[in-house]
């Protein structure tokens, strides 16, 4: 006999299961050892049924990984099924067609037993530092030169660690103790999860979750429907380029509303790539489906299983959304922005009060060589441009959309490796115009202080394709990446850096919302003063005259400007 | 001599006299006023004097608290700040951490930052991460900033270069400069502010602080030379953040210390009403309209942290605010209140809060017209309040109001009954409260079983005992005068003074001369600062912190370290502490990872006052004269509303014992002891509640 919940019941115990993957969120947070993790939140913490279903989320990490997790933990439950799991049994996996994407993507998950009985599975997934292999995405041609492979297997049986397993994962990676170290915070964050999963059920004299996690998953899938319903029915379509890596690639995708029903087809993308790793395996595309239909119809729902089951994503296969084995993945994060910006174009034709404009690329420059003493190192340099405008207010600089990483401090970064900043600043007039403007892009300037020449890995995009505006405002200003103030490289290359040269890199503005000429010249002043707009942007792109001595808009002026058009 | 607290609250000025020869609490309300609230605060003092009929000279100490700073950063009416820091880097302050409070919405709005970037300056200087130079400071140019700031109307400068916590020169020098071009613009220093690794906070710190200082040194000033007009003659110290107190010149200077002292006034008399109740391990539960705080105490000390946020644009999310980064009182906030609104979601799910009617128009019974049901409408049909003694009889609740909107909202659209639904708000609303603490408790490593309630605050003593309940908790403390109890921590704060310099290096490799040298310098400006506010040498407490993590993390903890002089023969030591703090939060250790310190603390506080609170006069001796009568009360375990008794609080008396269920009413508060708990009040008539199995 299944319980059935009232509307209070199960607000109480849904609220209970999504505060234990908080919990677990911020264990793993606070464990981690690396600053992708403790300053990043390159991760995320979830709970799932024994049958693998995800019904709650901690409210922490990148929006990505969820989907390849959610789906990770099924195949993992495939292979291991629950009557043959054990308390203290670990599992691990790290294939990118059942996980997220990558392999840096490292899944570990736990089963949960009140008494002997299997209740949860408590899993997390994190971007580990490094998994051996090239380290470069650009010289990527297939999926086994991209490090080492763990295939669903036990990390743990029954309290004991698999010392063969780690010793395997240290042997092939630059930096083992940091890789190991963070494994060993996912289980740390799994066992405080299940701990406090069989505390809930004893507390709440549960048989099982099943009940409570099915009524979860169904209700969410009610609501995300509903939503869906309140779409006006048709057929969408809209289509983007981004840079590739040789030539211009397309994603395409149609979006179909029928009653409460909706496809997103992307045929019309571009075939998968054979060089460079650009591609995104169909959990990683739906990962970023998931974020933008989450985003625009039901942001307060949370993540579970049931939005999974509320829509459809279909990608034909060997194309760049849906890239088959053994294509090259390792730069799955150069079709975040493009994936996630596509979805969202798509769904602000049909609902353009809803969405956000394009925003900038944003990717990790990793920095690889040896410092001064002649020890390697290796450190990550995390940040976006500007995210793009919204129906009603503008973007903002240095904000990272959709994907949500902390920046590293620049103190810290000096402290644990010889980058030496030159400067972190804004670029005006970077960001689209519009009535409401794109956030203005962010450049950082760097050196290395080391004798030694150090490599540059570098998987930038948007560099010849900006951010879209959305229903007339303007687009944003390309990505760039410069060395010494004049040579501009090519966006997806390993750059050797000579000891004393100055690289720059910066990753577009956000594009604008509505057209310019719309803006409230009193915005466009304020701009003006804090140098995010030339007086000539305003004058040109706005139509706005401003009087700088006066740090006034001259209005007579204004008005003539805005009405010859 | 009397010690007075008097706190400046958004509405209110509260004071409160301690008698120091009686022990006696005497307490005085008058409104604030904004406009001068040093105004209130001594017309909240010559109240209660001319009642005493005494002088400002029978004063021995002031202390206060005041939400001064916390409203100019929150309504924008601090100084026109500008900014300094290292060329290049301007935009740090903006920028921020690059990440949203929310992964998903795409409506996400940031904090404006204090400074805007017209007025941020950059000057040509660098050190390395070592405090090395690599580049001089360029006197000139920095000069010509100042001009420019100058001629922009600062009224205040924070100054933040990279890594200067390394090596102070060349901010020091730039305060010589604005000094030299503007001596009577205030300077903010990060490196006397705040001077710790990573620049986001330490700037967006320094910044506050610059923001903050000219109002709230006026401000001090008013408030000193009203006092002495008055013939005050004793000490004027300032709440801290961070739950000691400070003298009023340390404020003055640095304000951004005294954002938070309204709410560490609460948890420190939560302390100090647990510790007068014999518990060592107590949770601070304070319940007012709009939120409810939480916070851990132990052996009388409230947990504290380095980082908080100030003005976020959504007030319980994470991430929305100022990053501040300076000693706090833990304390979780949440969206839970008398007036926290009840309504049912697009999942047909009953959600509540954290939206909250306010004060006007309020809950439904407040009879203003407001619409949408809250909790302390709940509490009404429950028939936890009195609807003819809400404020002691002040304000008349309007019960069918209550309930046309409960069923209205949520009791139809879910098809249930009034008290199904009624009971629906009181239990989510406790349950809200019950996660948010298990999370907090989850985040420091915490039992919350082992520890007792405190609760205060006007809706605190009703929904105590079942938040309790749920955590599992055996025993909840309420003292008499829920809307006094924050003030009483005034009374009960050590003067304090704290200190942290950043040294970031694997334990191993530690320069031991460098660590005892910066740790001396800490404990003799805190023996200094401590000696000439006039403690006695003996009287003073040195603890020292270091904030710890294995390199690599991104994290750290704070562990205790020795005192005295430090060697390579106390390794064994600190990485023990490390150890064993590090086990305690996350049920591992990794022994084959190296840990490194960076942040240096010392703190260096006075003797914790000793109160001694005047026994309440046995007037009374029998229950039947503390009962008001008894009125129909629902309560889960009776599925259904039952006759309950009605206690008057002031007609309790040392020993007298309660069994639930039953409800006791003062003034300001009502405590709803449910069915298989027992209330007993000591010789203060303060209650301790046992509570049965939950």
């Amino acid at each position: 006999m299944q319980r059935t919940f009232d509307a209070i019941e199960l607000e109480v115990l849904w609220n209970r299961v999504v505060s234990i993957a908080q919990e677990q969120a911020k264990t793993l947070i606070r464990c981690s050892f690396t600053t992708l993790i403790g300053e990043m939140e390159d991760m995320a913490c979830g709970l799932f049924d024994p049958q693998g279903s995800l019904f709650a989320q901690g409210v922490a990490g990148t929006q990505g990984i969820i989907v390849g997790m959610g789906k990770g933990v099924q195949a993992m439950l495939q292979k291991y099924p629950a009557e043959t799991l054990a308390p203290g049994d670990v599992l691990i996996g790290n294939d990118p067609w059942l996980f997220a994407g990558h392999k840096y993507d490292i899944t570990v998950a736990s089963p949960v037993f009140a008494g002997d009985r299997l209740v949860a599975v408590a899993a997390s997934i994190l971007h580990c530092t490094d998994i051996g292999g090239i380290t470069s995405a650009a010289d990527s041609n297939n999926v086994y030169e991209e490090g080492l492979l763990v295939p669903v297997m036990k990390l743990m049986s029954r309290g004991r660690v698999n010392q063969d397993l780690l010793d395997i994962i240290e042997s092939n990676v630059r930096v083992p103790r940091q890789v190991t170290g963070d494994l060993m915070a996912q289980v740390s964050a799994n066992k405080v999860a299940g701990h406090k999963l069989v505390e809930f059920v004893q507390e709440y004299g549960l048989p099982d979750l099943q009940g409570l996690t099915d009524a979860i998953v169904s209700t969410s899938e009610r609501a995300v429907r509903q939503a869906i319903a309140a779409i006006p029915d048709g057929v969408y379509h809209h289509e983007i380029m981004i840079d590739g890596v040789d030539e211009p690639l397309k994603i395409a995708v149609t979006m179909t509303i029928r009653g409460d029903d909706l496809l997103m087809d992307f045929t019309g993308t571009s075939p998968q790539t054979e060089r460079g790793g650009i591609n995104s395996v169909l959990n990683h595309t739906m990962a970023w489906v998931h974020g933008a239909i989450k985003s625009s119809l039901v942001p307060e729902i949370p993540n579970n299983e049931g939005f999974f089951r509320a829509y459809r994503v279909v990608a034909p296969e060997g194309c760049l959304a849906n890239a088959v084995p053994p294509a090259p993945v390792m730069a799955k994060y150069s079709l975040v922005v493009p994936l996630s910006a596509v979805c969202f174009g798509v769904l602000s034709k049909a609902i353009p009060q809803s969405v956000i404009a394009d925003g900038s690329y944003s990717t990790m420059v990793l920095v690889t060589g040896k410092d001064e003493t002649g020890e390697r190192f290796l450190q990550w340099l995390v940040s976006a441009g500007g995210t793009g405008a919204r129906p009603d207010k503008d973007g903002y600089a240095a904000t990272i959309w959709p994907a949500n990483i902390a920046n590293v401090p620049v103190e810290i970064v000096e402290n644990v490796s010889p980058l030496f900043l030159v400067a972190k600043e804004f670029v005006p007039d970077s960001g689209g115009a519009g009535k409401f403007r794109g956030g203005n892009d962010l450049r950082h300037t760097f050196k290395v202080r080391s004798p030694y020449p150090a490599v540059v890995n570098l998987f930038f995009d948007r560099t010849k394709f900006p951010a879209l505006g959305y229903q007339g405002g303007r687009n944003g200003r390309p990505a760039e990446l410069v060395v010494n103030g004049h040579e501009r490289l090519k966006p997806k290359q390993k750059y050797v850096l000579q000891p004393g040269d100055e690289f720059s890199f910066c990753f577009g503005g956000g594009g604008g919302y509505y057209p310019p000429e719309q803006r409230d010249p009193e915005l466009v002043l304020r701009d003006v003063v804090n140098g995010q707009v030339s007086v000539d942007s305003a004058r040109r792109d706005y139509r706005v005259a401003i009087d700088p001595p006066r740090r006034a808009v001259d209005r007579e002026e204004t008005k003539r400007l805005r009405a010859t058009g | 001599m009397f010690k007075v607290g008097s706190d400046i609250g958004g509405t209110f000025t509260d004071t409160v006299f301690l008698d120091e020869r009686t022990g006696e609490l005497v307490l005085g309300k008058v409104l604030t006023t904004p406009q001068d609230p040093s105004i209130g605060a001594v017309d909240g003092v010559t109240e209660v004097l001319r009642s005493l009929g005494a002088g400002a000279s029978d004063i021995s100490q002031l202390i206060h608290g005041t939400t001064l700073v916390s409203n100019a950063i929150i309504e924008r009416k601090g100084a026109r700040t500008g900014l300094i820091t290292t060329r290049g880097f301007r935009d740090v302050l903006e920028a921020r951490t690059g990440k949203r409070y929310d992964l998903y919405d795409p409506a996400f709005e940031m904090p404006e930052p204090l400074v805007p970037r017209f007025l941020r300056k950059e000057v040509i200087e660098r050190l390395a991460f070592d405090g090395t130079v690599v580049q001089p400071l360029d006197e000139a140019q920095a000069q010509a900033i100042v001009r420019e700031l100058v001629a922009e109307g600062v009224e205040a400068i924070a100054v933040c270069f990279l890594h200067s916590f390394r090596n102070p020169a060349h901010e020091l020098a730039m305060k010589a400069i604005i000094r030299e071009e503007a001596p009577d613009i205030p300077v903010s220093l990060s490196v006397e502010v705040v001077p710790e690794i990573r620049e986001y906070p330490r700037t967006s710190t320094t910044a506050a602080n610059a923001y903050a200082e000219p109002l709230m040194r006026r401000y001090m000033l008013a408030l000193g030379e009203k006092l002495r007009g008055q013939s005050f003659g004793g000490n004027l110290y300032v709440m801290l953040s961070g739950g000691g107190i400070t003298t009023g010149e340390v404020a003055a200077r640095f304000p951004v210390r005294v954002l938070e002292s309204g709410p560490a006034a609460g948890a420190i008399a939560a302390a100090f009403y647990g510790q007068l109740a014999g518990l060592d391990k107590v949770l601070s539960f304070d319940m007012g309209g709009t939120t409810a705080k939480v916070c851990f105490i132990e052996d009388g000390r409230p947990t504290t942290t380095s980082e908080f946020e100030v003005a976020r644009v959504h007030r319980f999310k994470s991430g929305s605010g100022l990053a501040i980064k300076l000693p706090v009182i833990q304390m979780l906030e949440i969206g839970a209140g008398g007036g926290s609104i009840a309504y049912v979601d697009r999942l047909g799910l009953m959600k509540v809060g954290p939206q909250s009617a306010g004060a006007d128009p309020g809950p439904a019974c407040y009879g203003r017209g407001g619409p949408e049901p809250t909790v302390t409408d709940a509490d009404l049909v429950l028939g936890y309040l009195d609807p003819d003694y809400f404020l002691g009889g002040k304000m008349a609740l309007d019960r069918a109001a209550a309930e046309a909107a409960l069923r209205d909202k949520v009791a139809s659209p879910l098809g249930m009954d009034l008290a199904q639904a009624a009971w629906g708000v009181h239990q989510v609303v406790n349950e809200n409260m019950v996660n948010a603490a298990r999370v907090h408790a989850a985040e420091s490593g915490r039992d919350v079983k082992s520890y007792a309630l405190v609760a205060f605050g006007g809706a605190g003593p009703i929904h105590a005992c079942a938040v309790a309940q749920k955590l599992g908790m055996p025993r909840v403390v309420v003292p008499l005068g829920a809307g006094v109890t924050s003030a009483v921590g005034f009374l009960a704060a050590p003067l304090v003074f704290d200190f942290v310099r950043s040294y970031m290096a694997p334990l191993g490799e530690l320069e031991w001369t460098r660590v005892n040298d910066l740790l001396g310098e800490m404990e003799a400006e805190g023996t200094r600062l401590l000696r000439l506010a006039g403690v006695k040498p003996s009287d003073i407490t040195l603890t020292r912190t270091c904030d710890m993590r294995y390199v690599g993390q991104g994290h750290e903890i704070k562990v205790p370290i020795p005192l005295g002089r430090l060697d390579a023969s106390h390794l064994a030591a600190i990485q023990g502490a490390f150890d064993e703090e590090y086990l305690r939060l996350y049920h591992l250790t990794n022994p084959q990872y190296r840990v490194e310190g960076l942040n240096w603390r010392v703190v260096a506080s006075g003797p914790r006052p000793v109160m001694v609170l005047r026994r309440h006069p046995a007037s009374y001796a029998n229950l039947e004269q503390a009962r008001k009568g008894e009125r129909p009360a629902f309560f889960p375990e009776h599925r259904t509303y039952r006759a309950c008794p009605v206690y008057d609080r002031y007609k309790l008396f040392e020993g007298a014992s309660i069994s639930g269920p039953a409800i006791i009413e003062e003034r300001e508060s009502t405590v709803v002891v449910p069915p298989g708990a027992r209330a007993t009040a000591d010789q203060y008539l303060n209650l301790t509640i046992s509570l049965g199995r939950a």
